[in-house]
């Protein structure tokens, strides 16, 4: 098919809804029809981004260590925003997988380049 | 051009400037549901500082009672219209 | 123009499905496709075939077997959120040894792959969402 793209927005973090999860799956059934996909965590999703996730404790799969595979799934890049790094006191670095922080000129450039805006 | 949809009340004031942020000068916002009390006079000073066109969904904020004198509005069929005028959806909820 | 919609939030609980619902006549109404209707997350309660409103309240899911049953739509409900949630067809009762299934007529149970599929095969896609 076509070269379409899809852009999948989540703004949950993780454990406190199915949010993150689900935006995770819906990622992943992009790449079975080779569809590029890009992942934009924004407000609380940077949250997913944690390193240290302990959920085994709450009865939950590790979504950080989910995310960390993605690149085996093709998707290489995470990207956040600097307003949602800011709004935690986060630093890009520091996270897991290290996301691409987007100034507001950056994130209307994303959304503009994918066909199809999946928000999660 | 995107068209970006709201549907949350101006209490939760972090979806809306999230919203807000990712709107571009040619896409336009389209409030629904809750998002119409965005309308209401208390918000209207913030909701014309977006970046955007805005416009609301005429039903939802009908039947929310909200009263405006002053607004670019569309029925179900307009909300359709917007879509097919825009290359994108993108919903904020 | 050919259309996805997607359907994240359950009946009656938010104003999603409704709204959904109002924009799948009107897009209809405007001369556009379907090409499918994607139930995810708490939307997959939109497919119950037990809900039972008051008479005097819209029965959303029955509203869609209506618009599905007129205009030939495609709705699919995502399988792993439905079975979490007890939206079963006959065969995954039959998998998961329960008595009864609800999923509605009119509704078929499938992968996320058939909401990927069908972002490629539609020129708009749009979700509708609860605050969840």
């Amino acid at each position: 098919m076509s070269q379409k793209s899809i852009l999948v927005i989540c703004r949950k973090a993780p454990y406190g809804s199915s949010a993150a999860r689900d935006a995770l799956d819906i990622a992943l059934s992009g790449t079975i029809f080779d569809i590029p996909v890009s992942l934009l965590l924004l407000d609380d999703a940077v949250l997913q981004l944690l390193p240290d996730q302990n959920s085994s404790l709450v009865g939950e799969k590790n979504l950080n260590a989910m995310l960390g595979a993605l690149p085996l799934y093709d998707i290489n890049q995470v990207y956040t925003s600097l307003q949602s790094l800011a709004l935690h006191g986060l630093e890009a670095q520091r996270l897991e997988p290290c996301p691409v922080a987007l100034d507001t000129t950056e994130l209307h450039d994303l959304i503009k380049r994918h066909d199809v805006v999946l928000t999660v | 051009m995107t068209l970006h949809i709201l549907n949350t009340s101006p209490s939760d004031r972090n979806t809306f400037l999230t919203c807000a942020l990712a709107l571009a000068e040619d896409d336009t916002l389209l409030l629904i549901e809750d998002g119409t009390y965005w309308l209401l006079p208390q918000h209207r000073s913030e909701l014309a500082r977006v970046p955007a066109r805005v416009v609301a969904l005429a039903p939802d904020r009908l039947a929310r009672g909200v009263v405006v004198d002053n607004m670019t509005e569309v029925d179900d069929a307009g909300f359709v219209e917007l879509t097919v005028q825009h290359d994108r959806i993108v919903s904020w909820f | 123009m050919i259309y996805t919609l997607v359907v994240h939030a359950a009946p009656y609980q938010s104003a999603a499905a409704g709204t959904a619902l109002r924009f799948a006549k009107a897009a209809l109404a405007a001369g556009h496709d379907i090409h499918r209707v994607f139930f995810y997350r708490d939307g997959v309660y939109n497919a119950s075939a037990l809900a039972s409103p008051p008479r005097d309240e819209q029965n959303i899911p029955a509203h869609w077997q209506q618009l599905a049953q007129e205009h030939g739509l495609d709705m699919v409900v995502c399988i792993a959120a439905a079975v979490r949630r007890g939206v079963l067809d006959a065969g995954e009762a039959k998998r998961y040894e329960k008595l009864h299934h609800n999923l509605a007529d009119g509704f078929e149970l499938s992968g996320l792959g058939q909401l990927a599929e069908a972002s490629l095969h539609s020129d708009r896609v749009i979700t509708f969402g609860g605050q969840r």
